[in-house]
C-alpha cells in the first residue's frame, strides 16, 4: 500500500506546497522511511539531470540564424511589393480620380468666379447708363426706321 | 523585448545572446540531437523575431520564450522526420557532422575513460528522458533544468497547475524507473 504523502514528494521538493502542508511533509519524512527513501532518490535524480554538461552552440549556429532572418526579411519585402501590386491599383485609381476632380474644380471655379476687368469696372460704375443698355442697344432700330417702315408699307 | 518591439535590433541581439544556450539545451533535452536542437532553437528565435509586434508583457519574458520553445518542439515532434531521427539516435553516439560528441562535452578534456563514462551516462539519461511521454518530459525539463514554477509551466504547456503537479511527479517516478532499467540492462551486458 502506498503512503498518502507520497504524492506530495515532488511538490515538496519544488517548494510548491502550502506552508502548512510543507511542515506536515517535513514531519512525515522524519518518520516514514519509505517516503524518505523516495524523496532522496528523486532529489538524486534532479541532481543527475542538473549535472548534465551544457551544450555549446556550434560555430554555424549564429551565422545560420542571421541568414534565416535575412531571408525572411527579403521575403517580407517581396511579399509587401506583391501585395502592393495586388491591392495598390485601387489606391492609384482613387488617387488619380481625386486629382482629376481637384484640377477640374480649380480650373472651372476660376472661370466662373474670375475678377472683373478694368473695362467691366468702368461699366459697373456707370450702372445708371447700363440700366438703359437695352434701350441704347435698340437704337439701331430707330436708325433703320425708314427701312422698316418701307417693308411695312409694301406688305 | 519591448525595446525590440519599438524597433531596437540591438535589444533582440542581446536577448538572442542571453537565451540561445538555454533554448538549445531545452530543445536538446526534448529531441536528443544537437543539430536538430539548434534548428529548433533557431525556429524559436525566428518566431520571436517575427512575432515581436504581438508580444504583450503579461508574464516574465522567459516564460513567453519557453512557451514558444514548447510549441516549436511539439510541432516538430509531429513531423515524420523527427521520429526518423529518434530511431537513428540509438545507432551511433556521433553527431550529424560525423565528429564524436565526446569533444563537445567537456572543456578542458579530462581522462579518456572519464569522458567515455560521462558520455555514456549522458546518453543513458537522454535515452531515459526520450522514454517519457512528451508532456512529462517538457514539464520535468522546465521545472528541473529551467526552474519555472508550476503556474508558469501551466501557461507554457497549456494545462492547469494541478495537472502540472501530476505530470512532474509522474515524470520523476517514470524517469527513475527508466534509468534503473537502463542501468540494470547495461550491467547485465
Amino acid at each position: 500500500m502506498t503512503c498518502p504523502y507520497e504524492t506530495w514528494i515532488s511538490a515538496f521538493m519544488d517548494g510548491e506546497l502550502t506552508p502548512q502542508r510543507a511542515d506536515a511533509m517535513a514531519d512525515h519524512l522524519a518518520g516514514c522511511h519509505g517516503c524518505k527513501a523516495k524523496y532522496e532518490a528523486l532529489t538524486g535524480l534532479d541532481q543527475l539531470l542538473q549535472s548534465l554538461p551544457e551544450l555549446k552552440p556550434s560555430e554555424q549556429f549564429e551565422r545560420t540564424f542571421w541568414k534565416k532572418v535575412a531571408d525572411w526579411e527579403e521575403n517580407r519585402s517581396r511579399r509587401r511589393l506583391a501585395d502592393w501590386f495586388k491591392r495598390g491599383w485601387r489606391t492609384v485609381l482613387a488617387g488619380s480620380l481625386a486629382l482629376f476632380i481637384l484640377v477640374f474644380v480649380s480650373v472651372f471655379q476660376g472661370r466662373f468666379t474670375r475678377s472683373l476687368s478694368p473695362e467691366e469696372i468702368i461699366l459697373a460704375e456707370q450702372m445708371d447708363v447700363l440700366q438703359q443698355y437695352e434701350l441704347i442697344n435698340n437704337l439701331e432700330i430707330l436708325e433703320n426706321w425708314e427701312a422698316i417702315a418701307g417693308e411695312d408699307e409694301s406688305s | 523585448m519591448l525595446a525590440f518591439q519599438a524597433g531596437n535590433l540591438g535589444a533582440f541581439q542581446a536577448l538572442f545572446a542571453k537565451y540561445q544556450k538555454k533554448i538549445i539545451q531545452f530543445c536538446h533535452r526534448f529531441c536528443g540531437d544537437q543539430a536538430m536542437a539548434e534548428e529548433l532553437a533557431q525556429e524559436v528565435f525566428l518566431n520571436i523575431y517575427r512575432g515581436a509586434a504581438g508580444y504583450r508583457p503579461k508574464a516574465r519574458f522567459s516564460t513567453w520564450l519557453f512557451q514558444i520553445a514548447v510549441n516549436v518542439c511539439l510541432n516538430e515532434m509531429r513531423k515524420e522526420k523527427y521520429r526518423h531521427r529518434i530511431d537513428s539516435m540509438d545507432a551511433s553516439p556521433e553527431t550529424e557532422s560525423g565528429k564524436p560528441r565526446i569533444k563537445e562535452l567537456c572543456d578542458p578534456a579530462p581522462d579518456q575513460n572519464e569522458l567515455l563514462e560521462q558520455q555514456e551516462r549522458e546518453m543513458m539519461i537522454q535515452k531515459a528522458l526520450m522514454g517519457l511521454p512528451e508532456k512529462q518530459r517538457l514539464a520535468l525539463s522546465l521545472r528541473v533544468l529551467n526552474g519555472f514554477s508550476y503556474q508558469e509551466i501551466g501557461t507554457q504547456i497549456r494545462c492547469s497547475e494541478s495537472a502540472v503537479k501530476t505530470l512532474i511527479h509522474r515524470g520523476r517516478q517514470h524517469l527513475k524507473e527508466l534509468l534503473e532499467n537502463l542501468y540494470a540492462g547495461g550491467d547485465k551486458s
